[in-house]
């Protein structure tokens, strides 16, 4: 693959797809859940398939944007994702059924914690005004103030704004479930 | 007494990193997840308001919070991939002028005399060889070609967009973008090789302003083929 713009340039077809191939695994490893751990390379590996069958398809690659492969391998991991979890809740099915229960990669006990809390933050996000709920998703995303600002189209100043008291009534809101952050 | 702060009241950074974490850690599945949709309300090519109705379905859904946090990852990685190549703001340009001409005065002019040369040689020969001055970048230009002349000026209200090529495609999408390269509109699924540009997203920009428009045709295998960026100006 060659990417027409980036630390690729100048350097071999497969130095781009190397540098793909590091992004998709990182950031996989941020932002997959631990019971996904052992699906990672799989993942990757789909994502990748998908970049250089496009490739292939495409006599004019060198055409391809990085911005543009990398969208289409973040597409693939989704339609992968989707698949994966649909597997699983199948497999669930069949487990249920079965009298030999299997162990889920990760620490069970932990993913029941983190499955409780996220429940109850998705609750009380949805009993927030509706632009603190924006704001305060998009911090608990990971954006920063500027980010998520932009992204919603508002000032900074108000941004911040919503998303202080918008944590505010959060906290409120999970101490009634018996949750402090 | 003790007087209780506003601060007391909200979640401290650690206590936000505990509910990233319990967030990230879940895995519970959701609705299926539109990846096209959400890669573009993070790369910021949606509208504000359909940015937010994201952004909705993100607090709601586990599944569209963790494609949100991928795309995320995704576009920062893709920027970064894209960022040597990308094109200096002017006043980086011309803060980088200042520090590389600062005490080399016969040098510059020199150096200034012979870029002058050489591009008036590239833009003779570009003229020569009858190269479109309206084509931007992207590239398989002799697929996907401009309908519209290059030198019109479009009127507000009827600001339409026409081209021809790629006989196969099954539909197109338009993306449309201000001179700094800001994409403020798109449409898929057109079934037409022709698309009014609405007036309503055209309010912002001054008269005379260009305007950058970009088509993508869909193949019927799936494949996408994209034409290169024509310009045309708003009467």
């Amino acid at each position: 693959m060659e990417l027409r713009h980036g630390h690729s340039a100048g350097a071999s077809p497969d130095a781009g797809l190397e540098t793909l191939r590091r992004d998709l695994e990182k950031a996989l490893a941020r932002v997959c859940p631990p019971s996904l751990a052992d699906r990672r390379d799989d993942l990757v590996q789909v994502a990748m398939m998908r970049v250089v069958e496009l490739r292939k398809r495409d006599p004019g690659h060198a055409d391809l944007s990085s911005a543009y492969l990398y969208r289409v391998a973040y597409t693939a991991l989704i339609d992968e994702l989707r698949r994966v979890n649909a597997r699983k809740e199948v497999a669930l099915e069949e487990v249920e059924q079965s009298p030999v229960q299997p162990v889920a990669p990760g620490d069970p006990e932990r993913s029941a914690g983190a499955a409780q809390i996220a429940r109850a933050v998705r609750d009380c996000l949805q009993g927030l005004v509706q632009d603190r709920r924006l704001a305060v998703t998009l911090h608990l995303q990971g954006h920063t103030i500027p980010e998520a600002a932009e992204l919603l189209g508002w000032e900074s100043k108000r941004t911040e704004n919503l998303i202080y008291r918008g944590l505010s009534a959060l906290r409120a809101c999970l101490s009634t479930k018996g949750i402090t952050p | 007494m003790s007087e209780r702060r506003p601060e007391d009241d909200s979640i401290d950074d650690a206590g936000v990193e505990r509910l990233r974490t319990a967030l990230r850690e879940d895995a519970a599945s959701g609705e299926p997840v539109d990846a096209d949709l959400v890669w573009r309300a993070v790369m910021k090519e949606l509208p504000a308001d359909e940015r937010r109705a994201v952004i909705e379905r993100v607090a709601a859904d586990p599944a569209w919070a963790q494609a949100w946090r991928l795309a995320m990852e995704m576009s920062r990685a893709a920027t970064e991939a894209e960022a040597p190549a990308k094109v200096l703001s002017l006043t980086d340009r011309k803060a980088q002028g200042k520090r590389f001409w600062s005490g080399r005065p016969v040098w510059a002019a020199m150096a200034a005399m012979w870029v002058v040369l050489v591009g008036a040689v590239v833009v003779l020969r570009q003229q020569q060889q009858g190269a479109d001055p309206e084509r931007i970048r992207g590239g398989a230009a002799e697929a996907i070609t401009s309908e519209v002349p290059e030198a019109t000026a479009l009127p507000r209200d009827r600001f339409v967009l026409r081209w021809s090529g790629v006989p196969q495609a099954t539909h197109w999408s338009v993306q449309v973008s201000s001179e700094d390269l800001k994409v403020f509109h798109r449409v898929e699924r057109l079934e037409q090789r022709e698309y009014t540009v609405p007036a309503s997203v055209l309010t912002e920009l001054p008269s005379g302003a260009r305007v950058l428009w970009q088509v993508e045709a869909r193949l019927p295998d799936g494949g996408v083929r994209r034409g290169s960026t024509f310009v045309n100006r708003l009467q």
